[in-house]
């Protein structure tokens, strides 16, 4: 028996929004300290690696370690169901190849409950290392959104280059090319609008926008997005939720075509 | 193709990968595979290979993925049983074919003639002319308006031969360059008063004489700077000359052929593959409608060529007439060496025969009731005994005549009595029919049927001391139809020769390329036919309103069978499809144009692929074709070509931690299911080879040796097992050569290329590249672009993008995709159970040998084992020895393999799957401790 009880449904449905650009299936592995996700996309490019901890719910039981497959796709059309302020209850139960989603309005006068099919998926799980990145980068996500948004137009892949005084985006296509410079903010009225800087080293790595793209469907998670790059290591894409856990997208870089 | 099941058994290590996801991989691909499915798959398209390489390259280079080119080399010599096979299977489907065909010819012109019965227009049901994109040539020049100029010039010149060969076998060599006149120019108007062989003569020798420069020295110029206005001066005077010659040639053929100077008539000229002796030359006249085929014998024992003609009309009565009598005399005076034409006659006979009949619907049509059929046929070998042998033949086959009337048929038989009476005495007579005259042998001579009035003579002459025989059907009609009040003129029916135009040239491509679809024109155009054809038109003159409607339902049925048989042809020409060396050579042609590496194994190309992936001289081969496993291939994508974007991913590694199955293994169910290289055993199926690696061990050959050996044993009468798989095992038929030790090293060790150089890529050369689809599909450059642009922009990006899983280390998944076969699945999982214990431990082992000593069978090699197992099982020393031990290993074994289980046990479903497989296991295993307390009992 599995079942984990959210007050603020809306943080896991979006959550789901976050996810499902990316994998549209995915295993969710729910254990005793709380539900965790590791996925590639198709392609094997990204990675998306996600942990909601068991103290982060409201009630929180899970009898066993399970492995639950679930289609992200149809998960987040049972969610676009919900209500602003629902409260969520996940549940599993023993000997059952389904998830139950329950919906209770705030009030408690309306009560909907949905099952969703459970699926068998292949986990590959890879073994992410603890990098020390040369760099971090936190902005606001919103702005991090518009970005890539932006850069998208111009071209397929974006240059990300950070120095000590601030982080640069730049793409190049068939149109043109531009780029958008963000400096290290020096007074901070609010701390959601900061843009910072943590650098050893100055980083320059190529991404491939669309991508980045689908990353920021999970923006409206966190005000603020952690960008961490190493030379020759994918970016770490971090958003919190809450304080219940992270999204972590894992980006590989593109690099030079060895055979031109 | 490959190992018979083996993907079944793999399916479930499949993994789904976005192509988009290969960026930058070396790929290896075996283009035959592509060749084939595109000859098999896109039929009824000319270069159809062409536009399927085009676009799977575009594709693969538009990934980003690095492809290499395989091309199968000689087979090896043990897949010829399977190439053998594979041709039966194309001879068969050739011979259905031609059937086919045959029907299809047949039906084709009775439901014309049902249709000319009906008066309908015959020009709507044609079937559509299909469009021959011709080969083109290489030097051929750009479309320009004297490219038709061109084309006929080329087409005299071919012919020149021909008239050269006359002319010169004819009259003696005149030496006329002494008449050459200094002043380099022969007056055109004494040149044409000259006989035409003698102006032919001349016009060479000036030629010679031009190029040969022997007039140089004097007219050199003094001054080198007029020296290239000589030289100009010289090539024109060279070029006049040239022109001249050809300007003689065409009228000088034109007048061989009787064809008018000035018409547009076209000379299409043309040698015969299957026969070097014989030429053709096909007259398309402009806007009349007349064929004349002209066939052109030429042997090497024969001086000179002899022309027969065949000129059939469809014109007014008076000209076909008139080109009767033309035909006759030409057949006449041609001399006797119709051996050889013989064989172009009888091809062309029933071309003739369409013809024939077309003339006589249209005429037939238009109310002139008038029929001129005229057959110029001559045999090398004709004497009486064969013309009465020929009017004694039966002509009229009462199956065929279910549209003629009674009255119809006897009147038939009458005038036919009457004909007959006068080739039996071999006198020109005239006879008066009232209605129907008809003629027919078995030789294509037609049935003429004349209503309107009249008299019909005819002529047939004696064998001559030539010993050729002429018949003539001389209409004497020409005169009474001016005086017809009903004549109606005949409109051209431009539709009628056109078919013809088909039906004579796809004759002739089948004669050229001695195709298989061979048509025998006596065989198709046999006297049925044409009577039935004959029959048609003069039954329409009965008009008789109730037999439309039986036509009708003729007609359909026709309709229905042509149709079945065109399906019949499709269905087997796709089998029939080859590959031939000229596209290998195209598809070489384009690798090179994109800049491709391509490979030609030594003797197949999924092993070279295997190898070069064995050797990580690649990252993968793409294939569908199971057999690059035996090979030993380590990445594999499957389904690379489907619409879907996703593809399936294999890998050795998966196959092996998922199935506990290994290269060495998968030759082990090949040689058991059978593959392209061995039958296998009958009526074993993956299911099978997985039972018979899991009662038996150790590597390939080692593991069949064993199973054969243990398998004569359990033939023996008194053999005696429990086990339900054994009991199975044991019925099976092994054949004599199983397991074949040459089939495992053909597999093991294939005969590749070792060369280890790296490959490399350039870029796809546009221009070039835009040519060739030009040549070979018509693609125009915009259509090219489309496709390629997109291409050249991904390639000159020099990102690549990286793959996540470069970076972070995989850690063991769970599988949870299942075999949908539970039995398989079962089976499978033993399977990797008993090779994760084989090493060193091997319960079962000792469990066979059970089995055996149960039995009382002593096999020498499983002695053998136990022996070697007692030296790996010293750990636990005696374990052979107290059964009591032995049973408590069993109950470990058990108790591990439910370990298994529960591990899984998170995952909901597989619960139950692995709960019933334990209670099998642990049935399985009550019945072993029974064996054992009865052998101890009897201890």
């Amino acid at each position: 028996m599995f079942e984990a009880r959210l007050a603020q449904g809306s943080i896991f449905a979006k959550v789901i929004e976050g996810l499902r650009e990316l994998v549209t299936e995915a295993t969710w592995e729910c254990s005793g300290n709380g539900i965790t996700l590791q996925a590639m996309d198709s392609s094997h490019v990204a990675l998306v690696s996600l942990v909601l901890r068991s103290d982060g719910f409201e009630t929180y039981r899970c009898d066993r370690n399970m492995s639950l497959g679930i289609s992200l796709t149809s998960m987040s059309k049972v969610l676009k169901m919900m209500g602003k302020d629902d409260t969520l209850t996940i549940r599993v139960n023993d000997d059952s190849d389904a998830i139950v989603l329950s919906m209770e309005s705030q009030n408690q006068e309306e009560f909907a409950e949905y099952e969703l099919r459970l699926m068998d998926l292949d986990s590959e799980h890879l073994g992410i290392p603890d990098t020390d990145y040369s760099c971090v980068v936190k902005m606001p996500s919103t702005k991090f959104s518009r970005i890539c948004r932006d850069m998208a137009i111009l071209g397929d892949s974006v240059t990300i280059c950070s120095t000590k005084d601030g982080v640069k985006f730049g793409a190049k296509g068939d149109v043109g090319q531009g780029s958008i410079r963000l400096n290290q903010s020096t007074n901070v009225d609010k701390e959601e609008d900061a843009v910072s800087i943590e650098l050893r080293e100055a980083v320059a790595l190529t991404f491939a926008v669309r991508y980045l793209n689908m990353f920021c469907k999970a923006a409206p998670l966190s005000n603020q997005v952690n960008l961490s790059m190493s030379e020759d290591t994918p970016l770490m894409c971090e958003f919190k939720v809450g304080d219940m856990g992270h999204i972590r997208f894992y980006l590989a870089p593109k690099i030079e075509d060895a055979e031109n | 193709m490959g190992v018979h099941g083996l993907w079944q058994l793999l399916d479930s290590t499949g993994r789904p990968i976005n192509m988009k996801g290969l960026e930058g991989k070396i790929l290896a691909i075996d283009i035959s595979i592509w060749l084939h499915q595109a000859e098999k798959g896109m039929q009824g398209r000319k270069n159809a290979y062409i536009l399927l390489l085009f676009h799977r390259i575009c594709k693969l280079l538009f990934l980003k993925i690095r492809p290499v080119f395989i091309f199968d080399g000689q087979p090896p010599e043990l897949k010829r049983r399977i190439l053998a096979e594979r041709r039966q299977r194309q001879e068969t489907a050739s011979t259905k074919t031609k059937n086919a065909n045959k029907k299809i010819m047949e039906n084709y012109i009775k439901t014309l003639a049902i249709q000319h019965l009906k008066g309908e227009d015959t020009s709507k049901s044609l079937p559509p002319l299909r469009i021959e994109l011709d080969e083109k040539d290489m030097f051929e020049l750009p479309d320009t308006h004297l490219r038709a100029q061109i084309e006929i010039d080329e087409v005299d010149m071919d012919t020149d031969d021909i008239i050269e060969k006359s002319t010169k076998s004819t009259r003696p060599k005149h030496d006329y360059h002494h008449l050459f006149p200094e002043n380099k120019k022969i007056d055109q108007d004494v040149l044409n008063s000259l006989p035409s062989d003698m102006q032919h003569d001349i016009l060479i020798e000036y030629k010679e004489h031009l190029k040969r420069g022997r007039h140089q020295h004097h007219e050199m110029p003094q001054n080198s700077d007029d020296f290239s206005g000589y030289q100009l001066n010289k090539v024109l005077q060279q070029n006049s000359v040239t022109q001249t010659m050809k300007n003689w040639n065409s009228t000088i053929k034109r007048q061989k052929f009787d064809i008018p100077s000035g018409s547009s008539d076209k000379v299409i000229h043309g040698k015969l593959a299957s026969n070097e002796n014989i030429e053709y030359l096909l007259i398309k006249h402009g806007n009349k409608i007349q064929q004349d085929i002209i066939v052109s014998t030429t042997s090497s024992q024969i001086e000179q060529p002899t022309v027969n003609k065949i000129t059939t009309e469809t014109d007014y009565p008076s000209t076909i007439k008139k080109n009767s009598f033309i035909n006759n005399q030409r057949s006449n005076e041609t001399d006797d060496d119709y051996m050889l034409a013989l064989a172009i006659e009888a091809s062309l006979k029933q071309d003739n025969s369409i013809v024939n009949g077309i003339s006589i619907n249209d005429n037939t049509k238009s109310g002139i009731k008038h029929l001129s059929v005229n057959q110029s046929e001559s045999s090398h070998k004709n004497d009486d005994d064969k013309t009465l042998d020929r009017t004694k033949k039966p002509t009229l086959d009462k199956d065929d005549l279910v549209i003629v009337d009674d009255t119809m048929m006897t009147r038939i038989n009458n005038t036919y009595e009457k004909l007959m009476d006068n080739f039996e005495n071999s006198t020109p007579i005239d006879v008066t029919t009232d209605d129907v005259v008809l003629v027919s042998n078995d030789e294509n001579n037609f049935n003429v049927s004349n209503e309107k009035s009249t008299c019909t003579s005819l002529t047939s002459e004696p064998p001559s001391q030539k010993t050729t025989i002429t018949t003539t059907v001389n209409d004497s009609s020409s005169d009474d139809d001016e005086n017809d009040d009903d004549f109606i003129e005949v409109p051209p029916v431009q539709l009628d020769t056109d078919m013809f135009e088909t039906l004579l040239t796809q004759q002739i491509i089948q004669n050229e390329s001695s195709d298989s679809i061979d048509i025998n024109p006596t065989d198709l155009f046999n006297s049925e036919d044409i009577e039935f054809l004959n029959e048609l038109p003069s039954n329409d003159s009965e008009s008789n309103q109730p037999e439309s409607e039986q036509l009708d339902d003729l007609q359909v049925q026709l309709v229905n069978d042509t149709n079945e048989q065109l399906k019949t042809i499709r269905e087997q020409q796709r089998l029939q499809a080859t590959l031939t060396d000229g596209m290998h050579e195209d598809v070489q042609y384009m690798c090179r144009l994109f800049g491709i590496p391509f490979l030609v194994s030594p003797t197949e190309a999924e092993s070279q692929a295997a190898f070069l992936d064995l050797t990580n001289q690649i990252d993968g081969v793409i294939s569908d074709d199971s057999d690059v496993w035996v090979f030993g291939a380590k990445h594999v994508y499957r389904n690379f070509f489907r619409q879907n974007e996703m593809i399936e991913y294999y890998s050795d590694s998966i196959i092996n931690k998922q199935l506990g199955l290994n290269r060495e293994t998968m030759i082990a169910v090949a040689m058991i299911v059978g593959s392209d290289y061995t039958k296998g055993i009958e009526k074993a199926g993956v299911m099978t080879a997985i039972e018979i690696l899991k009662e038996f061990h150790g590597d390939c050959m080692e593991r069949l040796k064993k199973f054969r050996n243990w398998w004569e044993e359990a033939q023996m009468p008194d053999y005696k097992t429990k086990s339900k798989s054994l009991n199975r095992l044991k019925s099976l038929k092994l054949n004599e050569d199983f397991p074949n030790e040459l089939v495992y090293r053909a597999y093991i060790n294939p005969n590749v290329d070792h060369d280890a150089s790296k490959f490399s890529w350039s870029m796809p050369q546009l221009e070039l590249i835009r040519e060739f689809m030009w040549n070979k599909l018509r693609w125009d450059r915009n259509k090219v672009d489309n496709e390629l642009l997109p291409v050249m922009k991904r390639f000159n990006t020099k990102e690549l993008q990286s793959r996540i899983d470069s970076y972070f280390l995989q850690i063991d998944g769970d599988v949870a995709k299942s075999m949908k076969n539970p039995r398989l699945r079962k089976a499978v999982e033993e399977l990797k159970q008993r090779t994760m214990n084989n090493n060193g431990l091997i319960l079962d082992d000792i469990g066979d040998d059970k089995y055996k000593q149960n039995d009382d069978i002593n096999l020498s090699e499983n002695d053998d084992d136990i022996e070697r197992l007692a030296s790996v099982l010293e750990t636990r020393p005696q374990t052979q020895l107290s059964t009591n031990t032995r049973l408590m290993d069993d109950v470990l074994a058990i108790a591990k393999k439910t370990k298994e289980p529960t591990k899984k046990l998170k995952k909901t479903k597989k619960v139950k799957s692995n709960s019933s497989i334990l209670a099998e296991e642990l049935e399985e295993s009550a019945n072993v401790s029974r064996l054992r307390s009865k052998k101890k009992s009897s201890k």
